[in-house]
């Protein structure tokens, strides 16, 4: 874990479980530039200011003002977003389309014991396959923009994890997933799984749906394991909280993560949360997160992804060798290799060069 | 009472916000951007959850602030102008 000591006690403010402390007295200039560094590259603005807040971490006069002042800018940014997610979600509804809000959103109002602790930079929204064209039609029509064309029509629905969106007058992001994951881990959880037993939270009197607890625990774990490197504070924080809840049955999650072929991602997950937190085993979940080992794919495929190997060719190989159908492998394959024109448009490339990156990336991983 | 006084309000529960650190952030929907109020002020927020006239908002107030309530109630229709103007409150029927 390559983060500061320092910032992953802010990360870790408030976890009983946490044995990293906060210093005692103001930090000096310096220390104090690098921490904000850190804080606003990793979205800890509200953990911040709640150890500001609860006098765990002291701070002059200036320092005071400076966290004010960032915090109120993160909350402005959220409620923004939230005002997208609740248009977003009323014209959803309205269009008889089950979804759910994921991520941040979702982990701020119903995992944190204070929304203001967690901040997120877009709206994301979980939707049925079978309703991801319809619902991207109903969106379009409600006033929000695609960020780029598909690939190729019905590529999207077909195999992708989502869709971008952009809306409103500050060009709000609102990502549209059918997936929690890339493929192929993506494709190995159980959509009904996704939409069962909703949770719901309320954004100024609109109910709005989310994933069950064990269902964002483990989304949790999946964007710990396979987002950045290094991993973020954030998503692992997110993990810690949703596993906190008493009502967490960590065993039933456990289940869900072996049903998608996922286990070894969750165990991943946990055990990094345990080490940057510096978590004092808590529950059944840490011992079975140390114990587990494990040759499944997903094992593979994650470390490709901490090694930093898990490029776009990675990705569309092991995407390949997961699909059961050869008529799936070579829509996906053909897709792949002659995208449409306004995709290749919007990312400023002809056909020719598109097939030379194609081919200088498979010729490196080959090597490999 | 004064008709002034006597006006009942309430926050809009269509507002969006969130604590901060020394305050509220509030999104009224009609607003474009988000505004700050620092910690008085929020403590008028919190105040607001349920239909209240002045003195009843002063007599909140008063003791979180250390202020004497007729002081509070002095300075609170100034405020409460300024978050309906803002489109953060109803009044009351």
């Amino acid at each position: 874990m390559s983060h500061p000591a320092l910032l992953r006690a802010v990360a870790a403010h408030g976890l009983a479980a946490s044995t990293l402390g906060l210093p005692d007295g103001p930090l000096d200039d310096d220390a104090w530039a690098d921490l904000l560094r850190g804080v606003r590259s990793q979205r800890l603005a509200g953990l911040l200011a709640e150890a500001v807040a609860s006098g765990a971490l002291e701070v002059t006069d200036s320092q005071l003002a400076e966290v004010i002042e960032l915090h109120r800018a993160a909350i402005g940014s959220v409620l923004l977003l939230e005002r997208q997610l609740q248009h977003s979600s009323a014209a959803l509804d309205a269009a008889g389309i089950a979804h759910r809000a994921v991520k941040g959103a979702a982990f701020a109002h119903l995992d944190y014991p204070n929304p203001s602790w967690r901040h997120y930079g877009d709206v994301d929204v979980l939707l049925p396959t079978a309703e991801l064209d319809r619902a991207v039609e109903v969106l379009l029509d409600a006033g929000h923009e695609r960020r780029n064309p598909p690939l190729r029509p019905g590529f999207e629905a077909r195999f992708a994890k989502s869709v971008e969106l952009r809306v409103g007058a500050n060009g709000a992001e609102v990502d549209l997933h059918r997936l929690l994951v890339p493929e192929p881990l993506g494709w190995w959880i159980v959509e009904g799984d996704l939409f069962a037993d909703p949770a719901t939270f309320t954004l100024a009197g609109q109910a709005v749906p989310a994933p069950s607890r064990s269902v964002r625990f483990l989304h949790a774990c999946y964007h710990a394991a396979l987002g950045f490197r290094p991993t973020r504070l954030v998503p692992l924080r997110d993990l810690v909280e949703a596993a906190g809840d008493p009502a967490f049955d960590w065993r039933e999650a456990v289940t869900l993560a072996e049903r998608w072929r996922g286990a070894p991602i969750v165990a991943h997950a946990v055990r990094t949360a345990m080490e940057a937190f510096a978590l004092e085993p808590a529950s059944g979940l840490w011992w079975w997160a140390r114990g587990h080992r494990s040759d499944e794919p997903a094992t593979r495929i994650l470390e490709h992804y901490l090694h930093g190997t898990r490029r776009q060719t990675e990705r569309s190989l092991d995407a390949l060798r997961a699909l059961p159908r050869w008529r799936d492998r070579a829509a996906y394959l053909s897709a792949l290799l002659r995208p449409d024109r306004a995709y290749l448009e919007y990312r400023g490339v002809s056909a020719g060069d598109w097939w030379r990156q194609g081919a200088r990336s498979l010729e490196r991983r080959l090597r490999r | 009472m004064s008709a002034e006084a006597a006006r009942r309000w309430q926050r809009r529960a269509d507002v969006l916000w969130h604590e901060s650190l020394g305050g509220v952030v509030l999104l009224p929907p009609e607003a474009t951007d988000p505004f700050a109020v620092s910690a008085p002020a929020a403590l008028l927020w919190e105040a607001l959850a349920a239909p209240r006239d002045v003195d009843e908002l002063a007599a909140a107030m008063s003791e979180p602030l250390g202020v004497p309530a007729a002081e509070v109630a002095e300075a609170l229709p100034a405020l409460l102008d300024e978050l309906a103007g803002l489109g953060a409150l109803r009044e009351d029927p």
